[in-house]
Formats: C-alpha cells, sequence, structure tokens
C-alpha cells in the first residue's frame, strides 16, 4: 500500500482559522473543516433557501445539507475572488435551482398547489411568527417578487451582503445587481402603499 | 411623484435609481452626497429607500433548528473524503500557470519526501509499514492518519469523543485524556478505547478486523465477540483473537455505560435479550441514518428514555425504509431499559405486528413474553414463548423454552 503524506498539521483551536484556510482543508477531505464552515455559514444559507421560491421548507435541511457536500466536492476550485460566504451562496443558489427545475419536483409541486386554496400563500413558522401588521406586509410583498430581486434583495438588504459579493454569488454584473435592488425596493414601496400606512 | 419628477428633469442632472441604491447600501460618494444637498427630489428618494430598506434589515431572522442542524453539521463529518476530480485541461491560455504548477509539486514534493522522513523517525514504524495519508481533523484530540482509501468520520466531539471507521485502516495517535474524557474508534460490531496510546485499526464493511498497539493500552468492546485487552506489540484479528482475551467489560465499563434504571416492570430476562448493541448504519450520508445513529449512540451511554425519543423520531423520519424496522424495535429497547413496562410491551406488540417477519421477531416475541408474564399474564406470555420456541436463534429458543416452562398449566 502507498500513499502521500500530505501534511502534518494539527490545529486545536477554530477560532484562528480563517474561512479560506478551512475551504483548502476541504479541499484536502478534511471534514472538520467542512463541518466548521457550516456551522460558520449554513444559518446564512437556509435562511438564502427559505427565501427561494419553490423551496418547501421541509426542503431547506437538504438542500442545504446539499449545498455543504457540493462546497466540500467544489473547495478545490475555490478561487479567491470573492468572500467563502459569497461563494458558499452561490453554490446554495446553483443547488436550489437544480432542486427546483426536477421534474419531480414540478410534480410535486403541482400536487400541492393542487391541494391549496387557490392564491393561499405557503404558510410558514417564519411568516406564522411575524409580529405586526407591516412586517406580514413586507413579507407578502417580498414573495411577490420576481425571483432574481427577491435574491437580490435578500442577499442585499435582509442579510447585508456587499454588492459586490452578491454580484459574484449571482454571477452577475454589480450594476446589475444594484439595478435589481432599486428595482425591488421600489416595488416594494409600492406595493406597500397600496396597502396604505400601518 | 419624486421619482417621476427625477425622470422629467434633464438628462445627466440627476444619478440613476440604481446609484441611489448602490449608496443607500454602501453610503453615498461626496459627489453624490453633495447632489442630495442640493437636490430635494433626489434626497427624498434616498432617504424612502434607505426606509425600506432599513425595514428589510430589521425583518425577523426565521428560526433554525438547531437539532437539525446537529444533525447536519454530523452528516458532513462523514462526507466522501476526496472531492471530485478537478478537470485538468492545459489550453494555451493555461500554459503560463503550468510553470508556477511545477514549481509547487517540486516543493511538494520536497514536502512529502521531508514528511517521510519525519513520520519514519518519530513514529519509530517499521520500515515495511505503509506510507500514511496523514489526516488530522481540527478538533480531534488525537492525530488520525488514514491508510489509502480509509473511509471515517468523527462522529461525536469531546469529552467523549468517538471516530467512526467504515473501511479501511487508521492509525491513531491519542493523548493522555482527562478523568472524564474517552476516546473511542466506533465500528459496525464494536468499539475501540483508549487514552495515551497510538494504535493502528482496520476494518472492512464497517466490521472490526484487526488492531494492533504501538504504544500503551486499548479495550475492544464488541457484543459479537469477548472483550479484549491489548498492550503494547499485541495484535488482535477477528480470526485470530489475542492471547490476552479477558472479560473487561464487566470489570471496567463506566458506570455512565450502565443501563439507567431496571425495575420489576422489566424482568431481567427480557433485558438480557434485549441487552445488545443495535448495529449502527453503515453510511452516514442520510439524514434518516444518522437519526438512528445519534439514537443508538444515546442507548450505548445508557441515555435510554432519550434514545426512546431518538429512535421514535427516527422511525417517523425512515417511514418505509428499512431504518424504520430497526429504530422501532431500538425504541422498544430503549422503553425496556428505561424501566418504562408498559410502553415497552406496547412498543413490542406493534412492531411485531408491523413487522412480522423481522429479523428481530424472535428476539422481540419473547422478550414480551416475559414482560406479560411479569405483569401476571402467563397465557399471553406463553403464546408468545410458544411463537419464539421456533426461533433459529439458540439464545432465543433457550429463553422461550424456559419460559414455556414456567407457564406450564
Amino acid at each position: 500500500m502507498t500513499g502521500k503524506l500530505l501534511s502534518l498539521r494539527t490545529m486545536t483551536s477554530n477560532e484562528s482559522v480563517s474561512d479560506e484556510a478551512l475551504v483548502l482543508a476541504s479541499g484536502e477531505g478534511d471534514t472538520t473543516a467542512l463541518r466548521e464552515l457550516f456551522l460558520r455559514h449554513g444559518v446564512l444559507v437556509a435562511r438564502v433557501l427559505r427565501r427561494i421560491r419553490g423551496v418547501d421548507d421541509v426542503d431547506v435541511d437538504d438542500l442545504v445539507q446539499t449545498t455543504f457536500l457540493e462546497v466540500h466536492g467544489s473547495a478545490r476550485r475555490f478561487d479567491r475572488r470573492s468572500s467563502v460566504s459569497s461563494w458558499i451562496v452561490g453554490i446554495a443558489l446553483n443547488v436550489s435551482r437544480h432542486h427546483v427545475r426536477g421534474e419531480s419536483r414540478r410534480r410535486l409541486l403541482k400536487a400541492a398547489a393542487a391541494r391549496m386554496p387557490a392564491g393561499a400563500p405557503s404558510p410558514s413558522p417564519y411568516q406564522h411568527a411575524a409580529e405586526s401588521q407591516r412586517v406580514a406586509r413586507l413579507l407578502a410583498a417580498i414573495d411577490a417578487l420576481p425571483e432574481p430581486m427577491r435574491v437580490v434583495v435578500t442577499l442585499a438588504d435582509i442579510e447585508g451582503m456587499k454588492g459586490a459579493d452578491v454580484a459574484r454569488a449571482l454571477g452577475v454584473s454589480e450594476g446589475a445587481i444594484w439595478r435589481r435592488l432599486h428595482d425591488a425596493r421600489k416595488q416594494l414601496q409600492a406595493r406597500l402603499s397600496e396597502g396604505g400606512s400601518p | 411623484m419624486t421619482g417621476l419628477r427625477r425622470l422629467l428633469r434633464p438628462r445627466g442632472s440627476c444619478p440613476a435609481g440604481s446609484e441611489l441604491s448602490r449608496a443607500v447600501s454602501e453610503g453615498p460618494d461626496p459627489r453624490l452626497q453633495a447632489h442630495l444637498g442640493r437636490c430635494a427630489d433626489c434626497a427624498a428618494e434616498y432617504d424612502s429607500l434607505r426606509g425600506i430598506s432599513s425595514e428589510l434589515a430589521a425583518l425577523p431572522k426565521p428560526p433554525v433548528n438547531q437539532e437539525t442542524f446537529d444533525l447536519i453539521a454530523t452528516a458532513l463529518l462523514g462526507a466522501p473524503k476526496e472531492s471530485r476530480p478537478r478537470p485538468w485541461t492545459a489550453s494555451a491560455g493555461a500554459r503560463p500557470h503550468l510553470a508556477r504548477w511545477t514549481l509547487t509539486f517540486a516543493l511538494g514534493g520536497i514536502s512529502i519526501i521531508g514528511g517521510f522522513w519525519l513520520a519514519r523517525h518519530r513514529s519509530g514504524l517499521p520500515a515495511s509499514s505503509p506510507s500514511p495519508t496523514a489526516y488530522a481533523p481540527i478538533f480531534t484530540r488525537a492525530t488520525i492518519r488514514a491508510f489509502g482509501d480509509a473511509r471515517f468520520g468523527r462522529v461525536q466531539p469531546p469529552p467523549d469523543e468517538a471516530v467512526r471507521l467504515d473501511e479501511g485502516t487508521l492509525e491513531l495517535d491519542v493523548p493522555g485524556l482527562g478523568p472524564t474524557e474517552t476516546f473511542r474508534v466506533l465500528t459496525m460490531d464494536g468499539e475501540i478505547r483508549g487514552r495515551a496510546t497510538q494504535f493502528e485499526a482496520t476494518a472492512t464493511g464497517g466490521r472490526l478486523e484487526h488492531v494492533r498497539v504501538w504504544r500503551g493500552r486499548v479495550e475492544i468492546h464488541s457484543s459479537r465477540f469477548s472483550a479484549t485487552v491489548l498492550e503494547t506489540g499485541d495484535a488482535w484479528s477477528r480470526e485470530r483473537p489475542g492471547p490476552s482475551e479477558v472479560d473487561v467489560e464487566a470489570r471496567q465499563a463506566p458506570a455512565s455505560r450502565q443501563p439507567t434504571r431496571r425495575t420489576a416492570a422489566v424482568p431481567a430476562r427480557a433485558i438480557a435479550l434485549l441487552d445488545t448493541h443495535p448495529a449502527p448504519a453503515a453510511h452516514l450520508p442520510t439524514q434518516e441514518q444518522i437519526r438512528f445513529d445519534r439514537a443508538w449512540t444515546l442507548l450505548r451511554e445508557g441515555r435510554a428514555a432519550e434514545a426512546a425519543t431518538a429512535f421514535s423520531e427516527a422511525a417517523l423520519r425512515a417511514r418505509g425504509t428499512s431504518i424504520e424496522e430497526d429504530a422501532v424495535y431500538w425504541r422498544a429497547v430503549a422503553l425496556a431499559r428505561s424501566g418504562d413496562g408498559p410502553g415497552a410491551r406496547r412498543e413490542l406488540t406493534a412492531f411485531l405486528e408491523r413487522f412480522p417477519r423481522s429479523s428481530h421477531g424472535g428476539e422481540a416475541m419473547v422478550a414480551l413474553g416475559w414482560m406479560l408474564l411479569e405483569s401476571g399474564q402467563p397465557t399471553s406470555a406463553r403464546t408468545f414463548f410458544e411463537r419464539a420456541a421456533h426461533d433459529p436463534s439458540a439464545r432465543v429458543k433457550e429463553s422461550a423454552l424456559e419460559g414455556l416452562e414456567r407457564t406450564a398449566p
């Protein structure tokens, strides 16, 4: 049996390890590094996925897991041109697109839609937890946005990611991000004003 | 209306809407700041956009299911060790990178050779030993080196740290641990415990095949073979058990690993039949398997009541799969170990109805028989003893025959 001695590092503290180092270690097969990446960015990924149209709450956990397995598989291709968080969010968005496009997924959605009253928004714990009417209206307005705008609003305004990172995550120009964000904000304002002031 | 007015202004006098949006998110540059100071329409638009942006940022964050996140975190430890192969293409545009890669590989080669030398001299391994692929997970107390395509993952953090070995060979260097700390290597059919030791473990198909101790002492525990203690230089193989085979389970098992409560509601005979460890699922990737393994770990730790709940959840999530059958059975076992006799009887009955052809059927029937006998229902108990008396397992058959003798009219 032959093999290669790749490294003999001993890292015992997670505090000093950068995201980039964790991606590098994950690329070498270190699953504890992958786990740490998940602990740092998993919540963000879950929150973003919850905002993708066609992704049910029950699917989010599986998609989060799939995202990080993809991160593990793609770690060697991380080129450091973007932050690790935007790179991971980009992977999550690709995973969700693939999920939503799947034939079986479409069949499930069709069946689910048939059971739901027309126009009823899909209830979620998040929506139930919305305390004020204003928040509820804002959430409904976000749900009504076209998908590209909704994703940009989620990443830039709700999650506070920088425009450049959002652009890299989505694979579009930064100018396109600001245009989408502007259009989205205007549409949200319009929808909120339609319902009157709180 | 401000937007309309801005549109009707001469082109070029006001910034584009997207520029205002960028300024809302990342702050206005001096030029825009100056413009906002003298253009009321743009200032109003800017404030309006900033207002909606602030509202969006203040939205309550969706809650995260911590338990599910823990499960995913554990599952990721079992991710395939090798990432997918990188497509290597040497296009004309990539040629300038080749020199850099060549240099990198040359330096890597020097490191590898140096590493070999260091490893050989540090560990004192025999010259014929295979060269390891070094792997030091970030949060493990031990240094773990995997040989070849070993498949393993850490399933539990310190203080009761556990590494699961599914396939291949690991060399482990375990430091001296604190009094409340343990380190274990788990396989489907057993576990190796050690501290301040260096040893090598090999598994095939999730089953422990070979253990060799280079330094210190390890204990091998299994429900399938007798517990074994190996000292420095000792080796153990499945086919050739080591000479120092002793029963250390009863002598050295920590109190925390004993079943928590065994009350009169669950007779000892029933417990004895149920007192084997469940085999964990061979691979970790699915959440159903992870849930089952988590419940299994709780049961092994003696946290029977928690294990019962966990098995219940595992069964629910794994409905229609083979994991469901195991989870339902082990839920009954966990209830029995927690002293919940009525609950265990109810679960065993439900299990036998739902999975009449299960491999656990004999054990379930005879255990149920002893529980019913204990609760004053000899006739019902006898029915189950009769059904279990033809079980292929000698242990089950023997217990069933004893039950029949006890319930003879």
